[in-house]
């Protein structure tokens, strides 16, 4: 199996990585750059636990090889905000208890950016359609696009 | 995850090569969306070589020559969902793209990758059948055109070579006038895999009566193709919701001719109404 040299701008940051031929986006991110923020759930593209924003589209880091992100720009749930100062939409998220065991909220948080980014004044349709491909085990789906309502508001 | 060797070409040409030198061994890679799962579930898919498509832009496009639409094999499932020259030219395509899995999968997702993986659910076929679609398969040195049917020949098989790539899909569009439907069912709405599905392609004279039909099923037969019971029933006739019903029967009819399996008795009253169901979408337009 060979290794091959990429850049990567992860979160404004840019990388020189060297990544082996099998390793997906979700592995290095997680092993190589220690961002654990983004989930491995399913592995198989069903759960959007490890969604991620690559190249301004939302896509499944499990399904993607990072060879394949040469030069690509990724944002993960570590870019949103801080401890001090909260992203609108981990804000509204807290403010509207959309956050239950929290593992899909890494993956919901980043559906929602890529949504609002796209389509800031969106529909409950466009929400749920939007969240459509992150799984909430917990099944609290209602206080979550509640949060994304909201935070849409917030950035008019 | 099983290892391989991972080549990344810039150009067609660079792939061709890479594809004719490994022959056999190798696999492409394009938006990884069937690769990547079959890649870890599949521990019998020993593969040595894997050809990654996705430094070639040269294959993502959407383009209109004359009455001809085209469109690269790399192109996305949201691009062709969301692509306005598609939605009026072949809008049965735009909604069996926008119907695929979820954002991250139509994101990732591509057009080419759909029809080569060949699987009997795969949600553009149907419609590219309708369209009466044709695949450029490339191979260095040499090129051959195909129709769908032809290139698909049984569940996730295809005719394509060692060395071969799938590097255009073409189609006349629809007359201006023509109407279509597209039905799928699937046992949720978000991110399940169609168990059956249909598209429909229906032209009709200023009278009313249909000069054109093609109606091509998806998940019932082994290959993709028409249904031509189906559509002599509506061909030449001012269609009714009795003609409608008999059409969409004939389908019901092919499924069971196929051959019977567990899910037949389920499989074919479905197709039969979802049949309906695109007739009556397709007839929706005014024709006049």
């Amino acid at each position: 199996m060979n290794k091959l040299p990429i850049t990567l701008t992860v979160n404004g940051r840019d990388y020189r990585l060297e990544v082996e031929a099998n390793e997906r986006l979700l592995d290095t991110l997680r092993q190589q750059l220690r961002l654990t923020g983004t989930k491995e759930g399913c592995s198989v593209g069903e759960c959007g636990a490890c969604s991620v924003i690559l190249n301004g589209d939302l896509v499944n880091s499990c399904m993607v090889l990072s060879a394949q992100c040469d030069g690509a720009q990724v944002e993960t749930v570590e870019g949103l905000g801080t401890a001090d100062k909260l992203h609108p939409l981990q804000q509204a998220f807290i403010e509207h208890n959309a956050v239950q065991c929290g593992f899909c909220t890494p993956g919901m948080l980043m559906a929602a950016k890529a949504l609002l980014a796209k389509n800031p004044d969106p529909s409950e349709e466009d929400i749920r359609q939007g969240l459509s491909g992150v799984l909430c085990r917990c099944t609290g789906y209602q206080q979550i696009v509640d949060a994304v309502k909201a935070a849409a508001k917030e950035g008019k | 995850m099983q290892e391989f060797d991972l080549h990344r070409p810039k150009t067609v040409a660079e792939a061709l090569d890479l594809l004719a030198e490994f022959g056999a061994e190798a696999r492409v890679l394009a938006g990884g969306t069937d690769l990547m799962l079959a890649l870890r579930a599949r521990p019998g898919l020993k593969l040595k070589t894997i050809v990654d498509l996705s430094g070639l832009v040269e294959l993502s496009f959407i383009r209109e020559e004359g009455d001809l639409v085209k469109l690269g094999p790399l192109t996305t499932m949201a691009r062709v969902a969301q692509s306005p020259l598609i939605a009026s030219r072949a809008g049965l395509l735009a909604a069996a793209a926008a119907a695929v899995g979820s954002p991250q999968i139509r994101n990732r997702g591509t057009i080419g990758g759909n029809v080569a993986n060949a699987a009997v659910c795969a949600d553009t076929v149907p419609p590219l059948v309708a369209l009466e679609a044709q695949v450029k398969l490339e191979r260095r040195g040499g090129e051959r055109w195909l129709s769908l049917p032809d290139f698909i020949t049984g569940p996730n098989r295809t005719v394509l070579e060692p060395g071969e790539l799938l590097t255009e899909i073409a189609f006349t569009r629809l007359p201006a006038k023509a109407g279509w439907g597209f039905m799928r069912l699937a046992r949720r709405q978000a991110m399940a895999i169609a168990r059956l599905n249909v598209a429909v392609v229906l032209d009709r004279d200023g009278e009313g009566v249909v000069t054109a039909a093609r109606i091509s099923p998806g998940a019932v037969l082994a290959r993709p193709g028409r249904i031509a019971a189906a559509e002599e029933v509506l061909l030449g006739r001012r269609p009714d919701p009795a003609l409608i019903s008999r059409a969409a029967a004939q389908v019901g009819d092919a499924l069971a001719a196929a051959g019977r399996r567990w899910s037949t008795p389920y499989k074919e009253p479905a197709i039969t109404a979802l049949t309906e169901r695109a007739i009556k979408q397709a007839l929706e337009v005014d024709w006049r």
